[in-house]
């Protein structure tokens, strides 16, 4: 079957495996994580020859894919907006040293933020690096550029961006399927000094080269299939005479070729916008832009001549508009029509679309229908938010909870990951970006040092997080003399993103066996002098080395204290808590005053409004055991052992879904 | 066809696992599909909504007030929801009928003529021992909801395509339940 439901992101991957990309890497991140996994499932369908990696961090994802590109291989790399900040550096070099075969870098947007700590634009990036950047619209014709990408990266001898946003990559279409081209390319590395360690001499010569290339790609961009012009008005809809007038204004405008509004737009919200006109039947050109830069400045120019004024729709940024030489008739997130943060979600477009369509004259001034008033009977019902927390069973609660506990006054410098819930528990101060939990505790500790102080401080990191960007971090901090307790949180996994293998084991991104990079190693390499592993769901022995690292940071020898709280994740193996399930019970005696709540935050813990006691929802619980010292009143108590029909019975639930 | 159905429920309810069912139903009938899920950080506990357009669109999500059908598996996230329903739309939702819906949204309901098809898919798990079969049984009672866009047959045979085979036999019952609730509620209602 050629036509397939697809994930956005898997379609990206079809589109690398149609295309016969050689090498894949890149790092997880929502919501870039699924497409290298799909590589890998249709590497296997399809037994090729295809080199693929979860790498440490992105610059080396991109550096490894680089290498392959200049030895003759096709190259894709993956990662969010986020993780382009950190490969940058080899990224801004590479637009001046080129490729050889097509290097295409796969970087997925997140408007409106919804798993990420900015809204950054990553085609501004592009304009920034000087890299042709592709907007797909859907998974469809994500897949297509992908195509367009790799055949421009290969004769322009540039790499190629492939802007990827949320809505797209985690849009599910179905999608026609290509075939599959199965590379004969051989590795060919030929020697080229002046490109691949180009010397600040030549680097102004490789500028002019890209500048070159660029001129020639814009040129090539004016006529792509990418840029296209949509016509809204349907004609055989005759029945009032505002329509009526339509058709004669479009006649006119036929002559004229002036629309008192045009739309410009690019990606999902051009998909949004366009269904919005169809919907509103508001006759109002839209030229749909999928190649943001090089823009195809006199495709554009022809078009707003045609408008007296012409609305900007893209997200997350203004990366189009900002392109644009002579904004004066523009609309958009520049003038403030459009709102400058937040994503375009279809509502957020309508209200401006029907407005401007209104105001032109383009659409009758007729009420609206307004939406009942949901929000004053929603409001009056007091739903709980429901946001995101960690899950029941996790270890990183027990460790948390723990922290707290011992050092309720510190300060906690934590990182990105699943443990950033940690936030619920109070026991998250700071979150900047992948290893800063420990720079940041570094940081603070020099700061505290200049007013003679210390401060008691726990920094916690993921064990991904800690061997992505974490080690550097602790280099310096143990070279400079900082004095903090680090916590890694090792579940054995990168939990957030879907489990996928970390360097501190042997798998592999595609199951094979590798060579573990152990992170106590990588710890004692670092020079730190105490260095303990513990399972955090033993809770006083966990805060008894607590206190044995604090101890260590206050030491005239002491320093950095260094402790893996080694508990795999719920979700990845369950069966440490299967092999001893502890079933508890609120007895009757609860008091309803939600110490356990809010110290241990579980989802399994709910308060019954109707008994003012709390009880345990054994939908979710796992029989962890671990909120019994919650209650300093002792009334979580552990029930009666389970028969071996229940607990046959737990077993087989493992894994949740029927799906 | 042009069919907008919003799907909203919580982390691990199988939400998107319902999504790849309806979808695969709208491509066995020949028709397009777009839409947009929730997944990542939102997914760990938090609220989740999938958006399933049908026919020739390419815009992935639903506006408020747009939604032909709401299928919520938590009564919380179906109120949640209930703003994205057009007039004359169908909630369909996962709770013990006489619970629901709370008198205080009522009037909204009524002003834009909203159905509420209510069926306790958690019971029905429950009874087969298997808290993860709600998803299924509340498919199987939506192929009973007047306009739903798909038969039972198209319906069950996609969850047999999309889910493992392991389960088959699992979520045959469950669907089945699920139907025979909904029969259930043609057959008593005045």
């Amino acid at each position: 079957m050629n036509n397939q439901v697809l994930l956005g992101n898997e379609a990206i991957a079809r589109g690398l495996v149609e295309a016969g990309v050689d090498v894949v890497t890149g790092y997880p991140g929502t919501p870039s994580s699924e497409i290298i996994p799909e590589v890998i499932a249709l590497k296997k369908e399809f037994a090729l020859n295809t080199y693929v990696e979860w790498s440490v961090n992105e610059k080396v994802a991109f550096e490894v894919a680089l290498a392959a590109s200049w030895a003759r291989k096709r190259a894709a790399v993956t990662m969010k907006q986020v993780g382009l900040n950190v490969a940058s550096d080899p990224l801004l070099n590479a637009a001046y040293s080129g490729v050889m075969a097509g290097l295409v870098l796969v970087v997925c947007d997140d408007p409106g933020a919804y798993s990420s700590q900015t809204e950054q634009d990553t085609r501004l990036f592009a304009l920034f690096a000087k890299i042709p950047v592709f907007d797909p619209a859907t998974p469809r014709q994500a897949k297509e550029m992908i195509h367009a990408a790799f055949e421009l990266s290969e004769k322009y001898r540039i790499p190629v961006i492939l802007r990827s946003s949320l809505r797209v990559s985690h849009a599910r279409q179905n999608v026609l399927l290509d075939p599959v081209i199965r590379s004969t390319r051989q590795a060919n590395f030929v020697k080229d000094p002046s490109h691949w360690a180009a010397t600040p001499r030549l680097r102004v010569q490789l500028h002019h080269e890209l500048n070159d290339k660029l001129a020639r790609i814009e040129q090539e961009f004016e006529t792509s299939e990418f840029n296209f012009e949509i016509q809204n008005l349907e004609l055989e809809i005759q029945n009032s005479e505002f329509e009526i007038q339509q058709i004669e204004n479009h006649k006119s405008k036929i002559i004229n070729q002036k629309s008192p509004l045009g739309v410009l737009a690019a990606g999902v919200p051009a998909a949004t916008a366009q269904e919005l006109l169809e919907e509103l039947g508001a006759d109002i050109p839209v030229l749909h832009i999928g190649t943001v830069y090089p823009l195809p400045q006199k495709r554009i120019a022809k078009f707003l001549a045609r408008c007296e004024r012409v609305l900007v729709l893209e997200e997350p940024d203004a990366a189009i508009e900002t392109q644009l030489p002579d904004r004066r008739a523009i609309l958009g997130r520049l003038d403030g029509t459009v709102p400058n943060a937040g994503e375009l979600t279809p509502d957020v477009l309508e209200s401006i679309l029907a407005r401007l369509a209104r105001e032109a004259g383009l659409l009758p001034e007729t009420a609206k229908e307004t939406l009942p008033a949901w929000n004053s009977a929603l409001d009056s019902l007091k739903l709980p938010p429901r946001g995101p927390r960690l899950c029941p069973g996790c270890g990183h609660r027990s460790a948390f909870y723990t922290i707290r506990r011992t050092f309720p006054g510190a300060f906690y410098t934590s990182d990105i990951g699943c443990y950033t819930l940690g936030i619920n528990l109070r026991a998250v101060d700071t979150v900047v970006d992948m290893g800063a939990a420990i720079t940041i505790a570094s940081g603070l500790y020099q700061a505290y040092r200049l007013d003679n102080k210390t401060k008691p401080i726990v920094a916690t990191i993921g064990d991904s997080t800690f061997i992505h960007s974490g080690v550097t971090g602790l280099a310096n901090a143990v070279h400079t003399g900082a004095r903090f307790i680090l916590v890694i949180l090792d579940n054995s996994t990168t939990a957030m993103t879907g489990f996928q293998p970390t360097a501190d084991e042997t798998r592999l991104a595609d199951g094979t066996e590798g060579t573990r990079v152990g992170i106590p190693d990588l710890v004692r390499a670092c020079g730190v002098k105490f260095l303990r592993t513990a399972d955090p769901y033993e809770l006083d022995a966990f805060q008894h080395i607590l206190k044995q690292a604090e101890e260590f940071t206050h030491a005239p020898d002491g320093g950095i204290a260094v402790i893996i709280a080694e508990r795999p994740c719920v979700l990845n193996d369950r069966s440490p808590i299967d092999a001893h399930p502890i079933r508890v019970e609120v007895t009757d005696e609860c008091d309803g005053c939600k110490y356990c709540l809010v110290a241990f935050e579980c989802p399994a813990l709910v308060m019954n409004v109707k008994t003012n006691k709390v009880e345990i929802d054994h939908k979710t619980c796992v029989d962890c055991g671990q909120c019994i010292d919650s209650c300093y009143k002792g009334f979580i108590v552990e029930s009666k052992p389970m028969t071996i029909l229940e607990l046959a019975e737990k077993v087989g639930s493992e894994n949740g879904q029927v799906a | 066809m042009q069919h907008a159905i919003l799907l909203a429920g919580i982390g691990g309810q199988g939400v998107l696992f319902a999504h790849n069912v309806l979808a695969e139903c709208a491509l066995a009938q020949g028709f397009n599909v777009t839409g947009a899920e929730t997944h990542g950080m939102s997914q760990r506990g938090g609220a989740v909504v999938s958006h399933l357009k049908i026919g020739d669109t390419s815009a992935p999500m639903i506006r408020r007030g747009t939604a032909d059908f709401v299928i919520a598996f938590d009564a919380m996230e179906a109120y949640r929801a209930l703003p994205f329903l057009k007039r004359g739309g169908t909630l369909i939702v996962n709770v013990a009928p006489e619970t629901f819906p709370d008198a205080r949204v009522q009037p909204q309901l009524d002003a834009w003529n909203i159905a509420v098809r209510a069926c306790d898919a958690d019971g029905i798990a429950r009874k087969l021992e298997r808290a993860s079969a709600a998803n299924v049984a509340l498919l199987g009672f939506a192929t009973t909801c007047e306009n739903f866009p798909f038969a039972a047959d198209i319906v069950r045979a996609a969850v047999t395509r999309v889910a493992h085979p392991r389960y088959a036999a699992l979520n045959e019952q469950a669907f089945e339940e699920g139907m025979k609730a909904g029969e259930l509620r043609l057959e008593t209602r005045d």
